[in-house]
């Protein structure tokens, strides 16, 4: 055998290994567990200079309520003043949030569909426009989305019908209703949800 | 639940609201408490240590730094608490005692890896991950069962991002080697 062709026998064992330990059964907590920890649990209390500091640290909470409406029209002001500016047809900046985004590429090999979506924690599992596409009658199912950094639960909507976790996650979760989903974290511009 | 929610709760339990904590303890009592049974092998043990676990985190809370992910902060107190129990006890942990061999004898015929992993039922599992170093099962645990990024495994364990992918990917490396050396000895179950 080749070194290469072991070595990918060796990381596809690794893979199938790392599954495993992903679909292991937990076991369940006590019933009281909850209550027994805040039956003994007093509520905080912050010391006062900590309220202090935090007043300090939020401005809008020391502004005297006179102020307010000064600021509801400076920010009426300078937002009529960026929408103007934005619809002169000119270059516009990337929405601040787009920053940190990731593309995720996710993939299905499932010949028989006749369609395909994605749903999940990042679309609140509504597939619309969340539909994928293939380049050929009989090729894999693809879909592009950009995340940002966190962790998201998802799985495939065959048909409008089945639910099927992604085949090639390692991590899967039980959604407490008697279906799986797949775990993809994004991290610093990248996800790693199969990474070993 | 992302940060900046556990932050809001976080705050409003600092502020005085208790049944925030009750929001972090009901999302995370399950792998906490799991991982005290895989340290101690005895339920009621778990039990006790995962309320202290929780308890020694809310005396804390004011410690917890914000740009920080919550979880793995509380895993490293629970994991302390639970090396301090076994250290007192002066035994190892139950669950490492028990002997793990994974494939009996004229099963998971071949060696191609499906077939090493036939006869690796979800039974034997537990047993080979307990019979692990403690630095590489809850490695491997945190990555794969917990989802953890490879960061936030590193934050829990202490160690670097280096250093928890190196534990993850010699946990897997060990446990495959436990497979194939009871499947090549055709060990039996013996606990």
């Amino acid at each position: 055998m080749s070194k290469q062709a072991e070595r990918s026998r060796s990381q596809e064992s690794l893979r199938l290994l790392a599954g495993q330990i992903a679909r292991l059964p937990d076991a369940q907590p006590p019933p009281g567990l909850v209550d027994a920890i805040m039956g003994r649990i007093q509520p905080k209390k912050r010391p006062w200079w900590q309220i202090w500091m935090r007043r300090i640290q939020t401005p809008w909470a020391a502004v005297p309520l006179q102020a307010v409406p000064v600021a509801l029209a400076i920010i009426l002001i300078v937002g009529g003043v960026a929408f103007f500016k934005g619809n002169r047809g000119g270059p516009t900046a990337p929405p601040s949030d787009h920053a940190g985004l990731a593309p995720v590429t996710l993939v299905l090999e499932w010949p028989t569909a006749r369609k395909v979506a994605v749903i999940g924690s990042f679309n609140h599992w509504n597939p619309e426009g969340y539909q994928m596409h293939r380049d050929t009658p009989e090729g894999p199912w693809r879909l592009i989305l950009e995340l940002s950094q966190g962790r998201y639960a998802y799985a495939f909507l065959i048909d409008d019908h089945w639910h099927v976790p992604d085949p090639h996650s390692l991590l899967q979760q039980d959604d407490g209703f008697g279906n799986f989903n797949s775990a993809l974290i994004v991290e610093k511009g990248k996800t790693n949800a199969n990474e070993i | 639940m992302d940060t900046t929610e556990e932050n809001r709760l976080i705050n409003a339990i600092l502020d005085g609201d208790v049944q925030s904590f009750a929001v972090l303890v009901h999302r995370y009592q399950r792998p906490v408490y799991n991982m005290m049974l895989r340290m101690t092998g005895i339920p009621e043990d778990a039990n006790d240590l995962t309320q202290e676990a929780f308890l020694k985190v809310y005396e804390n809370l004011e410690r917890f730094r914000p740009s920080g992910r919550f979880f793995p902060w509380l895993y490293t107190i629970g994991l302390n608490l639970a090396r301090d129990h076994l250290r007192r006890q002066k035994s190892t942990a139950a669950a490492a005692r028990e002997h793990h061999n994974g494939c009996v004898a004229g099963v998971g015929q071949g060696d191609g890896p499906r077939q090493l992993f036939q006869c690796l039922d979800a039974g034997r599992l537990p047993r080979l991950l307990a019979a692990l170093p403690e630095e590489y099962r809850e490695a491997l645990i945190l990555r794969f069962h917990e989802g953890l990024g490879m960061r936030d495994v590193g934050l829990a364990l202490g160690v670097s991002t280096s250093g928890a992918k190196m534990r993850v990917q010699r946990g897997l490396q060990r446990l495959r080697e436990m497979l194939n050396l009871n499947k090549s000895t055709g060990s039996t179950e013996t606990d």
